[in-house]
């Protein structure tokens, strides 16, 4: 955790759904400028960890904050999962985009130019700007995520919070959405990332959150103290390592490992993947 | 048409509430396709007409009778409106045939709940300019009568039957005081029925109610949403049947609200569905992005702050008052027909939402006028007309997004 003061903080917070606790015992403090990747397997409570933070749902226990050093509320720019949206809505990609502007506004305001002028900006800081005018229904995965995060942007968040956003995306799509994210994260922004993909996020993240719902596990830290072995084959359950792939980590369940080191072709990051 | 525009006095009502009604609901029915919430707009028809019902039935049961006029004899009531309720459970086939046996009984002259007397309905048709309207309204079988008046507006009205029945007509020329019960010119006192109790503000209620009720519905593991839903329409159908069955003097209104077979239109109700469009559009403009957020991304809206539990209620309600008294005035029918067909012809035919909202609007109203029109011409059930027709609007849509593949 960094020195400057937590803008979220979990204390002995339970989270789970009514009548169904997930986890207990939280606790966990995020400073501003953090990057922080939220990792574990399916159904671990990743989601459910970031839905209580973001107010989606109530602690079951304990205590979330969310406050700015100054005071007042934190802004969350929300980057949900993009298959959780509907096409059938005929929206172009700058209409999803100054949705992010809605809350800004409040209520009985309408957007004005410079709402309009925030948006394209925010298109044109994930390299959208061209797209405005395409529906969002045609666009590609890799676009569809950066418009979602365009409009998270427009929103001016204290946080941006986003869920599994490299799911279902090739590498070149993935590879792009993370250096959007660590550029912003350059810029000064606080970034909260979940995934299920470890490799997609220790390569970025200053600190990890290890989440597992069965059997129980929570555990925080700097990300060079969580990819070790030991913590990891706790999270996954096997034997986990992590190998350097032309200056990049990559988790390896160790059957890969071993068919890794035995020649080409064996290196495929499976079972942590 | 020969006679149509030459009789717009009796029409003109009907029509201007259809392309308003048209209009909204074809609006309105971009978001409920878009929302996926077409069966709960369906829901909350049955739950107007249930509360159009209940109206009939409190009025009945809990609004005393005035006491006659000093020195004159209490006058006779309206054998329908006084009957006792059938025993045991009725269908909805068996409350219409209770119905028509309490005409017979009480004879089609006689002054029924809602509507005018012979005289009445003579004296009005007189003062619209309709000749000879009290020979051909007075008879039992309204379209047995094409000889009485050939080239009035009356005969037109007994010749074409459903499209304009005796009642249709007789309702329409009925002071606009909701639900009474009993006869209009027997010299008797009405019954002053309470601003409560008037269908429109029951039906409204009703609405509000169960659009509260569904937008707060939990979330069950084991069922679906959409049977959740299911299970509030058909108890507002069954329901509806079950009290109309207890109020036989309530039918041909029920018929008229569920089918919209009426020929004409209270201005007073023109002016009710002329006050909630504007409101509903009021609303519309000013909550315009929040609707939109909230209806794409319900959960990203939450999070950033907006409060999507009452955004989504005031959407919903909004629909369900505008199917409350679009349905008063033009019928459940082709209310729900407005609110359905013209947005899918509108999103199978343009890929941006503000032209598929106007889009929408303009098939609305287009099928609201064409299709009153077409029961005219072709002597049909005005409601059905409608429905058809925007049915059929969307039909080259359709074939052509499926022979496209998109």
């Amino acid at each position: 955790m960094g020195e400057a003061e937590p803008i979220v903080r979990f204390e002995n917070a339970t989270i789970g759904y009514r009548h169904h606790p997930l986890l207990s015992g939280i606790d966990l403090a995020i400073a501003a400028g953090e990057f922080v990747g939220i990792v574990g397997p399916n159904g671990g409570g990743k989601t459910t960890l970031l839905r209580t933070l973001l107010g989606l749902l109530r602690p079951l226990g304990g205590v979330v904050r969310a406050r700015r050093p100054g005071g007042g509320a934190v802004r969350f720019g929300y980057v949900i999962q993009r298959e959780h949206l509907d096409r059938i809505f005929p929206l172009s990609a700058f209409e999803v985009v100054r949705m992010g502007r809605t809350a800004r506004l409040g209520l009985l305001r309408f957007p004005d130019a410079e709402d309009r002028r925030k948006s394209l900006a925010a298109m044109a800081c994930v390299g959208i700007g061209e797209l405005a005018d395409r529906p969002f229904r045609d666009l590609s995965g890799g676009q569809q995520q950066r418009v979602l995060i365009a409009r998270a942007l427009a929103l001016e968040p204290d946080i941006l919070a986003l869920d599994e956003p490299t799911n279902g995306m090739d590498i070149a799509g993935e590879g792009a959405v993370m250096d959007i994210l660590a550029g912003l994260h350059r810029q000064g922004m606080t970034i909260l990332l979940i995934s299920h993909v470890l490799s997609t996020v220790m390569n970025r993240a200053d600190r990890l959150v290890f989440i597992r719902h069965d059997p129980r596990m929570f555990r925080a830290g700097a990300t060079a103290d969580m990819v070790r072995p030991d913590v990891l084959a706790e999270l996954y359950g096997t034997s986990v390592r992590v190998a350097e792939v032309g200056g990049h980590r990559v988790a390896l369940r160790e059957i890969d490992a071993v068919a890794a080191n035995a020649g080409p072709g064996g290196d495929r990051p499976a079972g942590t993947e | 048409m020969p006679g149509f525009f030459d009789h717009s006095e009796i029409w003109l009502n009907q029509v201007l509430a259809g392309l308003v009604a048209g209009a909204v609901c074809g609006y309105l029915g971009v978001w409920v396709v878009l929302r996926r919430v077409v069966f709960v707009a369906a829901a909350l028809g049955e739950v107007a007409g249930l509360g159009v019902v209940m109206a009939f039935f409190l009025a009945l049961h809990f609004v005393p009778d005035p006491a006659p006029p000093a020195g004159q004899a209490s006058a006779p009531r309206a054998t329908v409106a006084l009957s006792s309720p059938p025993a045991g459970p009725r269908s909805g086939r068996a409350a219409d045939d209770a119905h028509d046996d309490a005409r017979d009984d009480a004879g089609v002259g006689e002054p029924q709940a809602g509507v005018l007397s012979d005289d009445d309905l003579a004296a009005f048709l007189t003062e619209v300019g309709v000749e000879q309207a009290g020979q051909a309204m007075g008879t039992a079988d309204a379209g047995a009568s094409p000889e009485a008046g050939a080239d009035g507006g009356a005969a037109a009205v007994a010749r074409r039957g459903e499209v304009f029945d005796e009642q249709g007509v007789r309702a329409y020329a009925a002071p606009p005081t909701g639900a009474k019960r009993s006869g209009g010119s027997g010299g008797h006192a009405e019954p002053e029925v309470p601003p409560w109790l008037q269908p429109m503000a029951v039906a409204v209620v009703f609405v509000v109610v169960a659009a509260s009720l569904l937008s707060a519905t939990p979330r069950y593991r084991r069922i679906t949403q959409e049977s959740v839903v299911g299970f509030a329409y058909l108890a507002a159908s069954g329901l509806l049947v079950l009290v109309a069955a207890r109020i036989p003097q309530g039918t041909h209104e029920i018929r008229h609200v569920l089918y919209g077979d009426s020929v004409a239109l209270d201005p007073g109700q023109l002016q009710v569905l002329l006050g909630t469009a504007g409101a509903v559009a009021l609303l519309h403009v000013l909550m315009f992005k929040e609707f939109l957020f909230v209806s794409f991304d319900p959960e990203t809206a939450q999070a950033s702050g907006i409060r999507t539990r009452t955004v989504g209620l005031l959407l919903l309600v909004g629909i369900g008052v505008v199917i409350a008294t679009a349905s008063r005035a033009i019928g459940a029918l082709p209310a729900f027909a407005f609110l359905v067909l013209p947005a899918v012809g509108a999103l199978l035919c343009v890929s941006s939402l503000r032209a598929a909202f106007m889009l929408a609007a303009t098939l609305g109203a287009a099928a609201s006028f064409l299709g009153y029109y077409l029961a005219w011409v072709w002597n049909f059930p005005a409601g059905a007309t409608r429905a058809v027709t925007a049915a059929v609007l969307v039909v080259p849509a359709l074939v052509v997004r499926a022979v496209r593949g998109s």
